[in-house]
């Protein structure tokens, strides 16, 4: 009797850790900005932590869409009704900023714009932030000591799927409920590059901005 | 959208047939046939001891870009438990397609199980390759391995990953 008692014991253990570590894994990952789609019920889940999604995301399925402002004062945008443009579209001899714009907003004070922003300066080679969180050290490298000379626009997205493949055994199936997962994950690289080096942020989905320097 | 990425298999006898399998769920299982068909898997099993077919994949990019490139593929995590399993894949990426052979060809090491840090898969036969209008990477192959102590029924999940840059 006392054994099968210890068995339960030590199945319960482990199914609760089991349970514990699930949720734990789960919550980290929403909150890097993993996004994890069932296939059969489609449902996404995102950050709780933003207010809200825009309905620019829904569109793109882009966390962040840049915008390119000329200095004539036009702008020109990655997504604008049923256009879309890339990298190629942009003409950097008449750039004055171009910016990484979130389709989320971040949690901010009542009549602050919760978007986040963040901006290259193409004139000075300076960055801007407007949200999202920044650490002292980022912001140093980024708001100080643009590099010299010509400058070549540095513009791009990073994209990770990850999707699982593969059977539960029968005799377990039934206590299940997580196969056909696919997790995606979004970061968003802006800066620049000249003969002497390159200083470009690294932006997470979940609104963390990194700094990289060569 | 942007760059629409998806997984295609190409299977049967060189040059072969192209199947669109998507981007979620459960897209392939190792087996002892060949095809692009994902729910018959028990009726060809890899018996302990055995490998399976090679599966000959490779990422399919449409819509508007102006670059894809840096492309790097790994597994994950494994499967649980593995006790005698092994997923091969063919580092080499090739850019030709050969028929799928359920013995050793191409899949001459472990997949990779970490992120690869650099391009692991090619495109148009070189790491450093781009797409700059839809097309495909160069073939990621993979294939089952098992030993005699790998125990009978499914194998449970693994989780494979695809990552590269936008422009």
């Amino acid at each position: 009797m006392d054994k099968i008692n210890e068995k339960i014991d030590s199945l319960l253990k482990i199914r609760q850790d089991a349970m514990f570590n699930y949720a734990r894994s789960t919550s980290e990952l929403i909150d890097l900005g993993v996004k994890i789609k069932n296939k059969e019920t489609d449902d996404t889940i995102v950050p709780v932590s933003f207010e809200q999604y825009l309905d620019k995301y829904n569109i793109s399925n882009l966390e962040f869409e840049w915008e390119a402002k000329y200095k004539d004062g036009s702008v020109l945008r990655q997504f604008e009704g049923e256009e879309q443009r890339n990298f190629s579209h942009i003409d950097q001899e008449r750039l004055a900023s171009i910016s990484f714009i979130s389709n989320f907003n971040w949690p901010s004070e009542e009549g602050r714009d919760p978007r986040i922003i963040v901006r290259l300066n193409w004139e000075t080679g300076l960055f801007e932030f407007q949200n999202g969180f920044i650490s002292q050290d980022v912001r140093s490298v980024a708001c100080m000591n643009p590099l010299e000379g010509e400058k070549k626009l540095i513009l791009f997205s990073r994209k990770r799927f990850s999707s699982s493949n593969g059977e539960i055994n029968n005799q377990y199936k039934e206590f299940f409920p997580f196969e056909d997962e696919v997790f995606y994950y979004n970061r968003f690289i802006l800066g620049y590059e000249t003969k002497t080096g390159t200083k470009a942020l690294i932006i997470n989905p979940n609104g963390n901005i990194e700094i990289f320097e060569k | 959208m942007a760059a629409n990425f998806s997984w295609s298999q190409t299977y049967g006898t060189s040059p072969g047939t192209v199947a669109a399998l998507g981007i979620s769920g459960n897209l392939f299982n190792y087996k002892r046939a060949d095809d692009a068909v994902a729910a018959n898997y028990s009726a060809h099993p890899v018996t302990a001891g055995q490998k399976s077919y090679e599966v000959w994949l490779r990422g399919k990019f449409t819509g508007s870009f102006n670059k894809v490139d840096n492309i790097k593929f790994h597994r994950s995590t494994d499967f649980s438990p593995n006790t005698g399993l092994s997923i091969l894949w063919a580092p080499s990426t090739p850019s030709a397609y050969e028929t799928p052979v359920t013995g050793a060809n191409v899949c001459v090491s472990g997949v990779p199980s970490a992120d690869p840090g650099t391009a692991n898969v090619r495109i148009a036969g070189v790491l450093s390759g781009a797409l700059t209008a839809s097309g495909y990477t160069d073939y990621i192959v993979t294939q089952l391995s098992t030993t005699s102590a790998a125990p009978a029924g499914d194998s449970s999940l693994a989780i494979f990953t695809l990552a590269y840059d936008e422009s």
